[in-house]
């Protein structure tokens, strides 16, 4: 798994290590009832009697049967719980970022900044973001469904036509990270990639005065700047 | 047919009840509509066998203990060989390819499936 | 040919006319046994033909950069190595060995409906080669993956025949399997043998029942989706332009509302081999038959609830709703896994090479099953959804049921299927060739995926530290294949100078060893008295207490 650079996705690991765990349990449990018949209950030479044939037991059959259903319960109730948090939006987010996929690459906008990066599969945007903020995604496709992954914060959405969806990630530590698209879209899927770059926000604040000095980027055909 | 008929209705009112449940809890109306057709099918089977079970006389020899000689007498038409269902799913593949290559090919593969519909029914009049 | 059902005391009937030999013969057979085994061997031929196409992928993959093929050639292998497996292999496969086997299982004739038991084979072969011509038109087969996502797969981003005539072939196949469900379910219904109550029916044929079920409820609707995409390509529809008002996440509701009751179906066949095959060769009989039957019922019926856990993060469905359902599946699949435990608990096992296959089943199909609780848990999917992580859950799971499962059920039946048993040898080789490289093929993409590795991706970058993973994988599939290359060898020798199976060679249960190797035309000239779920087995008690009766008579008459 990767270092968390979230706050949501520091709960997502700490869910993970639960179900993880819970599933080596029941899986050694399970693979040791195995291998114990395949050991235990091997054939020993010819002429062997009949093995006892039982055909049920009902009780144990209940109890395992019940058991399980506890276990799912529990984990239930914990995703529960994460998911609450992990997907929840605020109303005014410290930073918001219009995230838009398009084949075959991604445009970042800073509505409250008026900033614009665009990027593509030959020239891959970066995103900058401040850390130790809460960042407000507002992601949505002008064409085909892309998905906006980036695996430090242990998360993705899609990015969808006609739909706006909205993530927060609270950032956490200072890195670059890598940006993914994570929903097959056309010829150049594997190349739309893009660069997370979490800085201090002294140095966010000058690159975003820096980027408004700079010309404007080409637009992306069709899209408002 | 007991067993028959309540393996259709007890999948219709668990599948209906997911129907119910999703509705209320989702207000998503093309899994809803989906969900309540499921039912809604396995209901229709379930009333079907229903009303086959209530016309037999008793249970059927293959309801309970039974002697291998209680099933004797005609069981059915079990032809050994046709080559209709040849004709007839070429015919469906044809018709089908003309949706991508043009109407006059799907013509050609209905008039196969027309000719094996013929052909099938002309041979189970004869031979039933 | 009308078949009249004979009083056990009556003389055998004649044998009646020998249906055509020859090309002729199969072109019009509509014998149930026949018709299984043109299923089983096309269906093996697409699974070599996927297999093919994967082994391409994962060459590409192995390193970082583009060697072998170009992307927009991997997308559409991609493309097709899912939808062969999933539409023309693993499904029509199980289809075949339940073609072949209800009926015997059952003590019946035939199928209830001979000649549409074949309309249904040559509407699958036809429908896949149909998708396969997609490789040879201009733009090549479909590229937007088995999943055909909208607005991906309409005319102006998935332009060219490959697309159309996968929509067409779907449509083709489907039908085919809607037609085999009809017969499978009304041949149960009413072909059963006098004795053979529903609860005395082997797994295997009550799974295929509940599977029939299943497909009944799940193939309209793909149906109707391919119909409204179609006419969204080519008729000047909007079902799924959202420039127009529709909506393209409903084709992932109708494609998914479809595509999990899919995954059940091709699941459920696979366990009920192995639920048959575990207590011949554990010499007890099935543990907790009941509890399989009501977990089978449940499994069916909730999985027709959750399709959205596919679609977790399009942000648009209930995440509790389907997560909650989700969770609930993994307990009636414990319950056969405890079932299959005790099976073999307190046993006499032997490991033939049926048996090898269930072991290998269990493991596999149980490290696939532990991961789908992950992947139940919205926050942990949002992570790995698209990932590599999903693509090992799913070969795990698959793969452990469609080919584990099925080898199992190969080695047990060919036997009766052929007259002679596969080489017990070449079987061992095979299995661990196969259980090997299964788990080295598939086991890092766990890692891949949680490391952040994309699905579908032609290529990936050296500094994301998957390299070594991709290189494993690769290898592992090698020896997949080579696995293969034993099977077919020992296919190819067994066919020839097997050893001669007899009606019975491993001591089985059910009906179908009650019957020669392979059985007559109409299956079985005398049935015997089915008072159990193995009507072999008190057949083969009764006998022997006969036997041992008549001795002790014997020696008290000498004394």
């Amino acid at each position: 798994m990767p270092e968390p650079a979230s706050e949501q996705g520091g709960d997502v690991l700490d869910l993970w290590r639960v179900l993880f765990l819970t599933a080596v349990a029941i899986g050694l449990l399970v693979i040791g009832l195995i291998a114990w018949s395949v050991f235990r209950y091997r054939r020993g030479g010819r002429g062997d009697g009949e093995p006892p044939q039982f055909r049920d037991n009902i009780r144990l059959e209940v109890f395992y049967t019940a058991v399980p259903l506890v276990i799912v319960a529990v984990l239930f109730g914990l995703t529960v719980g994460t998911q609450r948090r992990v997907t929840k939006v605020q109303e005014r987010p410290d930073l918001r970022v219009e995230v838009q996929g398009f084949q075959w690459g991604w445009r970042f906008h800073y509505p409250e900044e008026a900033v614009t990066v665009v990027g593509d599969s030959n020239d891959p945007p970066t995103l900058v973001l401040p850390v130790g903020r809460t960042v407000g995604f507002e992601l949505s496709s002008t064409d085909v469904i892309h998905s906006f992954y980036v695996p430090a914060f242990l998360d993705k959405r899609d990015v969808v036509p006609g739909e706006e969806n909205r993530v927060d990630v609270a950032t956490t530590r200072v890195g670059r990270f890598s940006g993914l698209c994570a929903e097959f879209c056309g010829l150049d899927h594997a190349r739309m990639g893009f660069t997370v770059d979490v800085v201090p926000v002294a140095e966010f604040e000058a690159w975003l005065a820096a980027q408004r000095q700079v010309q404007p980027r080409p637009s992306v055909p069709g899209t408002a700047q | 047919m007991k067993d028959e008929w309540r393996l259709f209705a007890g999948g219709a009112v668990i599948v209906g009840a997911t129907a119910a449940l999703y509705w209320f809890i989702t207000y998503e109306h093309a899994g809803s509509v989906m969900l309540a057709l499921c039912g809604g099918a396995l209901a229709l089977v379930a009333g079907w066998l229903f009303l086959q079970a209530r016309r037999l006389d008793g249970p059927r020899p293959e309801d309970g203990d039974a002697e291998p000689g209680d099933g004797a007498g005609d069981i059915g038409y079990f032809p050994t060989s046709s080559i209709w269902p040849f004709v007839a799913g070429s015919g469906v593949v044809v018709l089908s390819l003309g949706l991508v290559f043009g109407v006059w090919l799907s013509l050609c593969g209905g008039i196969l499936l027309a000719v094996a519909t013929l052909g099938y029914a002309v041979e189970a009049n004869s031979k039933g | 040919m009308t078949v009249v059902a004979e009083r056990t005391d009556a003389p055998p009937p004649p044998e009646p006319r020998r249906s055509s030999e020859g090309l002729v013969g199969w072109l019009t057979t509509t014998d149930h046994k026949r018709i299984g085994i043109l299923y089983m061997v096309t269906a093996f031929a697409f699974f070599l033909v996927g297999g093919f196409l994967a082994l391409l992928m994962r060459a590409e993959l192995a390193q970082p950069g583009l060697q072998v093929v170009s992307t927009q050639f991997y997308n559409q292998l991609f493309t097709m190595h899912g939808s062969i497996m999933m539409f023309l292999f693993a499904v029509p496969m199980a289809f075949g060995l339940a073609n072949y086997l209800v009926p015997l299982h059952l003590g019946a004739p035939d199928m209830a409906f001979p000649r549409l038991n074949a309309l249904s084979y040559w509407l699958f072969l036809g429908g896949g080669l149909t998708m396969l011509g997609g490789f040879v038109t201009s733009k090549g087969a479909a590229a937007f993956g088995w999943t055909a996502y909208t607005p991906l797969s309409d005319a102006v981003r998935s332009p060219g025949a490959g697309a159309d005539l996968w929509i067409v072939a779907l449509i083709v196949t489907g039908l085919s399997g809607i037609l085999t469900a009809v017969n499978l379910i009304t041949t149960v219904v009413s072909l059963r043998a006098p004795g053979m109550t529903m609860f005395r029916m082997p797994i295997f044929t009550w799974n295929m029942l509940v599977v029939s079920l299943l497909v009944l409820l799940a193939f309209p609707v793909l149906t109707a989706a391919l119909f409204m995409l179609f006419a969204d390509r080519h008729l000047g529809a909007h079902f799924y332009d959202a420039a127009a008002e529709g909506v393209p996440i409903l084709w992932q509701h109708l494609f998914w509302f479809f595509g999990h009751p899919e995954v059940y179906i091709i699941a459920l066949p696979y366990f009920g081999i192995v639920t048959d095959v575990l207590p011949v060769f554990s010499r007890k009989p099935i543990f907790g038959y009941r509890g399989f039957v009501f977990a089978t019922l449940a499994i069916a019926t909730l999985s027709v609830g959750v399709w959205a856990h596919h679609m977790f993060s399009t942000g648009v469905v209930s995440l509790s709703y389907f997560a909650g359902a989700t969770f609930l599946i993994a307990v009636p699949t414990g319950v056969k896994f405890f079932n299959w435990v005790g099976t073999m608990w307190r046993g006499k096992l032997s490991f033939e090479s049926p048996m090898l296959f269930c072991i290998g089943f269990l493991l596999v199909f149980l490290i696939g099953g532990l991961t789908g609780p992950m992947l139940a848990s919205p926050p942990l999917d949002l992570h790995v959804h698209d990932t590599y992580f999903v693509v090992a859950h799913m070969h795990y799971v698959l793969f452990g049921s469609a080919v584990f499962g099925l080898f199992a059920g190969l080695y047990f039946w060919f036997p009766k299927f052929f007259g002679r048993r596969l080489g017990e040898g070449l079987g061992k080789v095979h299995f661990w060739l196969l259980f090997v490289g299964f788990n080295v093929a598939f086991w890092p993409q766990h890692l891949a995926g949680l490391r952040g590795m994309p699905r579908r991706v032609s290529d990936y970058s050296s500094d994301e530290g998957w390299t070594f993973l991709n290189l494993a994988s690769t290898v592992g599939a090698f020896l997949i294949a080579l696995a293969m290359l034993a099977l077919l060898w020992n296919l190819w020798t067994s066919l020839r100078r097997g050893r001669p199976a007899g009606d019975d060679p491993w001591g089985g249960f059910t009906l179908e060893w009650a019957t020669s190797s392979p059985p007559p035309e109409h299956n079985f000239h005398e049935l015997p008295p089915i008072r159990s779920e193995r009507p072999v087995y008190d057949l083969r008690r009764a006998q022997e207490k006969a036997r041992e009766k008549a001795q002790d008579g014997k020696a008290a008459q000498k004394q």
